[in-house]
């Protein structure tokens, strides 16, 4: 069938953006939080559309394709496909999205800046909605790059503070390194391929045009920037900091759009990593790692969205491990589940956040199940979904994950996975438990939730419990499609079902003993393990390392360039000018001692360029 | 005999610098006329009249066939329009922006001076674009060069200004020195001015003497008065000080027609004039080299000394430094035909964005008293549009998907790709980009992030509003549909600049 309106998907939140951007001032609250609420939900009933043909009818939807420019007397296309994975991230963002803008109608209810919040949320929605459709490189890099700066935009909302201020910062030049990683490899390709429409480029693979080294180069550079999207290990630094943004955006980026970005090019990019089996070893290995490392920094630390946002980073990881292990089938599955799980528990984390009057240290809270069954329940079925109990969601996607491990025959990927599963059920029960259990450390007065917070928490707790149901499309619909999302033959056997529910309750079962039996006998352990302890709680001194080796670097050069103006070169003309006075005279009078510094500096530099290119001549 | 030569030239070529010329006499006549007690405020519309007819007349001649007059030196073809245009649409806008003054300026006594001095550096660089004869290239370049010295200098009353205008006296006279001693030798080599023949006799000379050595070394010297005025590091350190001294329309105009002038000069002398290295193996072994290193050199530089200035005016005009790196990485790889489509993109997409970072900074700072970042905090709850104008333009300048600096970056870098294994400079760019979104970002972040000083909004004139507003939609517009202009430039017979007219009408024929 064909859908030639494909990029009406995210034109509908534009005009939002734009609209509310432009008449801020003179619109209403209500009618702006409305008018942007109605740009998302049109994408969303397009996204069920798309959806209950593409996948639930199975049909092929063709695009059409408008030209845009040429480079060289190339011409290039702006050009979308909506195959079953595009299809499926529509679905989970503009869902995703249309959720937290319900939501963030009782959460930002009080700021004034209400509005630029929900144009700044829109202009985001529409960006990764165009992200996810693109199918050409130099767009999906536009998109790409318009989703970092909405997220910068976002983070740094409540830019009055100075941790926030940072954290947007960090953001954004941060996974700017995974993007060169990115642009590097898309010109590489468009130099090998002469194009940077994916179905060329997918042949080109295929007919042997780009093989070998070169693809690997290519498969590893792509990989490098979706390590900085999704927060991936070196990269993941920036992601536990971007909670400093409200909320609301947390759940966002952490569910549905920025983070969910570089899974995404993975999986459709993933042609170029099945022709490469060193690009996906180590697509495997630095997502198990991620996987691992950042569940066992999610132990230790107190801030609730904290603990939230180091368990993005190793779900992500996980999904990461799922494609390098060669499922995209499994990963994508898990990506949407997850979405679904990890909203939830953002947006339930918020609730609580508003209900103890902003207070975010885990210590300092208790007691919740008593007072809100409609804040204890989601995130108790956010938290049985994450740790891949059955019957919820998470369940089915991580155990597709595992089946797929145990399929390549990677045993130690296997052992990794289960380690993380087991730290995930811990760390995100030790959560519960502190947030939700026993009495209150402090007394708080609990506000109760607003009815719209209530809404989406609702409809996510629904999803996150059913989500897994809905096996994910499986597709082998034609030859043409990109993303070749088949499901994993037959079933994962019962021992890993077993051990990996095994693993989760053993977690659960940690948890329980240590913050419900024995409370206090964590810090009791804490102290006796103190070194393992200090390592996970602060994060395996990554910042501090970065700190050192990249921004002073960097701050030593331009500090040694400058100073290279003022002093070398200066002094080497106080010393030339010891001799000739006259000219440090001159410079005197004209009160500036720089200008013949400037012309030594070309003398000098003509006589490099000179004698290297003269005298090169003569001896050569 | 002379009056017969000079019936036979047709003048109505000239009519475009003519018309400049014009709008100079009646600007200086006006002035001179008008008693002292009346505002002279008005007189930018004297200029921006000359200009806008100029630009008719231009327009009036691209369907026009390549022509020369006076006897070779003067030359119409498809290179000089585009650049004329560039020009002057360029010092419309600057103009416009010059025109938005503070009440009771102290250089509102030199107005007449300040508008007749830029519309003869605009001539300057119109005559350079029509030349194709050594003198007449230089004498071209060395109007627009002692106009802007005093333009820099104009506002007496600052020291800063005074400062950077002898610095830039200096400086460019050191680096003219440079050009006309390089040019001595290829002049003793061949014997003649004009860079046809030029070329020629050099090709025949590389062939006689089996020894390209001369025209190497002289090559040497002309590189350091070319990248003096295209900015390029290590030859770049007036550019701070002098952007810094002079008014922002002023450093703007430097920033772009200056530079823009540069660049064609460099086209053609090496594309014409040195044409016989471009083939030989020299430029293969150590000249693209050289090049490459000079890009290389002005994008680390530039951007690495941005880092750690406070000055808004010394970022742009480090950004400025890093940007003709940009530009000069497709240098190396001159034999593409492709350069001037991406060179030519670039060059417009660098003025809008250029100017209107300029504009801005010359509006914010006539408020403020001053160019510092701090005068720029909190500019989004004063005057949101500037602020959200600015912002723009920086990601434009750091080349950021959606603004047209992108579409010009990624251009000249796949075509850099495409023609040449550049690859060190392909990856300088990018690495350096990244730096830069540094200090873009500490501005954008000073505009939104810290607190205003004052809640009032910026006054701004209607015809700086104006200007901004143009270069706002050509940013975006570039951005989003660069097909606009893309699909101009290449419909440009660029080839017509680089072969004398007896060799077009061969083509043609």
């Amino acid at each position: 069938m064909m859908f030639t309106w494909a990029w009406v998907l995210p034109l509908f939140p534009l005009i939002a953006f734009v609209l509310l951007i432009a008449l801020r001032d003179v619109i209403e609250k209500r009618l702006a939080v409305a008018l942007s609420l109605i740009g998302i939900g049109v994408s969303f009933g397009f996204a069920v559309y798309l959806a209950w043909i593409g996948v639930f009818q199975q049909s092929v939807i063709q695009t059409a394709k408008y030209q845009w420019f040429s480079i060289g007397g190339k011409p290039l296309y702006l050009d979308f496909m909506l195959e079953p994975l595009n299809i499926v991230m529509v679905f989970l963002v503009s869902l995703v999205s249309l959720l937290v803008q319900i939501y963030s109608m009782g959460y930002m209810k009080d700021d004034a800046r209400i509005i630029t919040f929900y144009a700044y949320l829109s202009l985001f929605t529409s960006s990764m909605l165009g992200l996810v459709i693109s199918a050409n490189l130099l767009q999906i890099y536009f998109f790409w790059e318009l989703v970092g700066l909405c997220s910068f935009l976002l983070v740094g909302f409540w830019y009055f503070k100075p941790e926030a201020k940072e954290a947007a910062k960090k953001a954004f030049i941060v996974t700017r390194i995974g993007d060169i990683g990115l642009l590097i490899a898309i010109f590489m390709i468009f130099q090998k391929v002469g194009s940077f429409d994916l179905r060329v480029i997918q042949d080109a693979v295929g007919s042997g045009v780009l093989t070998g080294g070169a693809l690997t180069t290519v498969a590893i550079l792509i990989f490098v920037g979706a390590v900085g999207k999704s927060g991936q290990f070196p990269l993941h630094t920036w992601l536990p900091d971007a909670m400093e943004g409200p909320t609301p955006v947390s759940a966002l980026i952490h569910a549905a759009t920025m983070v969910a970005a570089g899974v995404y090019l993975v999986g459709n990019l993933f042609f170029l990593f099945a022709g490469s089996e060193v690009a996906l070893t180590t697509v495997a290995y630095i997502g198990g790692f991620t996987a691992l490392f950042a569940a066992t920094i999610a132990v230790t630390q107190n801030d609730i969205k904290r603990v939230l946002a180091y368990s993005t980073v190793s779900q992500l990881g996980f999904m990461m491990l799922g494609m390098g292990v060669g499922s995209v089938y499994a990963s994508s599955f898990h990506l949407l589940t997850h979405g679904f799980f990890k909203a939830l528990l953002f947006l339930a984390a918020g609730a609580v956040i508003v209900a103890l009057h902003h207070e975010q240290d885990i210590r300092k809270m208790g007691g919740l199940w008593k007072h809100s069954k409609w804040l204890s329940i989601p995130f108790l079925i956010g938290c049985l979904s994450i740790a891949g109990i059955p019957p919820f969601s998470g369940f089915f996607s991580k155990d597709e994950i595992l089946y797929a491990i145990q399929l390549s025959g990677k045993k130690d990927l296997l052992v990794i996975a289960l380690l993380t599963t087991f730290f995930t059920a811990f760390y995100m029960f030790r959560l519960f438990y502190l947030v939700f259990a026993k009495k209150s450390r402090e007394k708080h007065e609990v506000h109760s939730i607003p009815w719209s917070m209530k809404v989406s928490l609702a409809v996510l707790a629904v999803c996150s419990i059913v989500g897994g149901f809905f096996s994910f499309p499986t597709t082998n619909l034609s030859a043409e499609t990109i993303t070749h999302i088949t499901k994993l033959p037959g079933h994962a056997p019962l021992w890993l079902n077993g051990s990996a529910v095994g693993a989760s309750l053993l977690g659960i079962l940690l948890a329980t003993f240590l913050y419900v039996w024995r409370q206090g006998s964590a810090e009791g352990l804490a102290k006796r393990l103190s070194w393992l302890y200090q390592v996970s709680y602060r994060k395996y001194w990554i910042d501090e390392l970065y700190q050192v080796v990249f921004v002073s670097s960097l701050k030593v050069v331009a500090w040694f360039l400058n100073g290279f103006d003022r002093f070398v070169v200066g002094g080497i003309v106080r010393f030339v000018g010891w001799g000739t006075m006259s000219i440090g005279r001159l410079g005197s009078m004209m009160q500036n001692g720089q200008n013949q510094t400037y012309v030594l500096v070309s003398l000098i530099a003509f006589l490099i360029l000179f004698v290297s290119l003269v005298f090169g001549r003569l001896i050569g | 005999m002379m009056n017969k030569v000079f019936e036979q030239i047709e003048w109505s070529l000239l009519t475009p610098e003519t018309t400049i010329i014009a709008g100079i006499v009646l600007l200086l006549l006006t002035d001179l006329v008008l008693p002292a007690s009346i505002s002279r405020r008005w007189f930018g519309f004297i200029g921006l009249a000359s200009i806008l007819g100029s630009l008719a007349f231009v327009v009036s001649q691209l369907p026009l066939k390549p022509a020369e007059i006076l006897f070779g030196t003067y030359r119409l073809d498809p290179m000089s329009l585009v650049f004329k245009l560039l020009f002057l649409t360029a010092t419309a806008l600057i103009l416009l922006v010059a025109m938005d003054r503070k009440k009771g300026d102290k250089t509102d006594r030199y107005i007449a001076e300040e508008y007749i001095l830029m519309l003869s550096a605009l001539l300057g660089a119109m005559f350079l674009a029509s030349s194709v004869d050594v003198i007449t290239l230089f004498i071209g370049l060395e109007l627009l060069s002692i106009s802007s010295y005093i333009l820099v200098g104009m506002r007496k009353h600052e020291r800063l200004s005074t400062e950077a205008g002898w610095k830039y006296v200096i400086y460019g006279g050191v680096s003219s020195a440079f050009f006309l001693y390089g040019y001595s030798f290829l002049y003793g080599l061949s014997g003649t001015t004009n860079l046809f023949t030029l070329g020629q006799s050099l090709a025949e000379v590389v062939q006689s003497t089996q020894s390209d050595l001369f025209i190497v070394a002289s090559l040497c010297l002309m590189l350091v008065g070319f990248a003096f005025k295209i900015s390029l590091a290590p030859f770049h350190m007036w550019a701070p000080d002098v952007y810094q001294g002079a008014s922002s329309p002023v450093a703007s105009f430097l920033a772009v027609v200056s530079k823009a002038a540069g660049i064609l000069f460099l086209i053609r002398f090496l594309l014409i004039g040195m044409y016989p290295l471009l083939r030989s193996e020299v430029w293969g072994e150590n000249i693209m080299w050289a090049l490459a290193i000079l890009a290389a050199v002005s994008m680390i530089v530039g951007n690495t000394v941005a880092l750690r200035q406070q000055n808004v005016k010394r970022i742009l005009a480090y950004s400025g430094i890093a940007q003709a790196g940009y530009l000069f990485i497709i240098f190396p790889s001159l034999q593409s035909n492709l350069i001037f489509v991406s060179v030519g993109f670039y060059l417009v997409v660098y003025m809008l964005m250029t100017i209107g970072a300029f504009a801005i900074v010359h509006v914010v700072s006539k408020d403020t008293g001053n160019e510092e970042l701090t005068s720029f905090d909190g500019l989004v709850r004063r005057s949101p549009g500037l602020a959200i104008a600015m912002t723009l333009f920086l990601f434009s300048l750091a080349g950021i998907p959606l603004t047209a600096g992108f579409i010009g970056k990624v251009n000249l870098s796949l075509n850099t790709f495409a023609s040449g294994q550049m690859w060190l400079l392909i990856s300088t760019l990018l690495v350096t980009t990244v730096i830069s979104y540094y200090y873009y970002f500490r501005i954008v972040q000073r505009m939104f992030v810290e607190k205003a000083t004052s809640d009032q909004k910026v006054p701004i004139s209607f015809f700086s509003a104006l200007t901004i507003l143009v270069v706002v939609l050509g940013t975006i517009g570039f951005g989003i549909m660069p097909d606009l202009l893309l699909s101009k430039l290449e419909t440009v017979k660029w080839g017509y600049g680089l072969i004398p007219l007896e060799g077009i009408q061969q083509l043609k024929n």
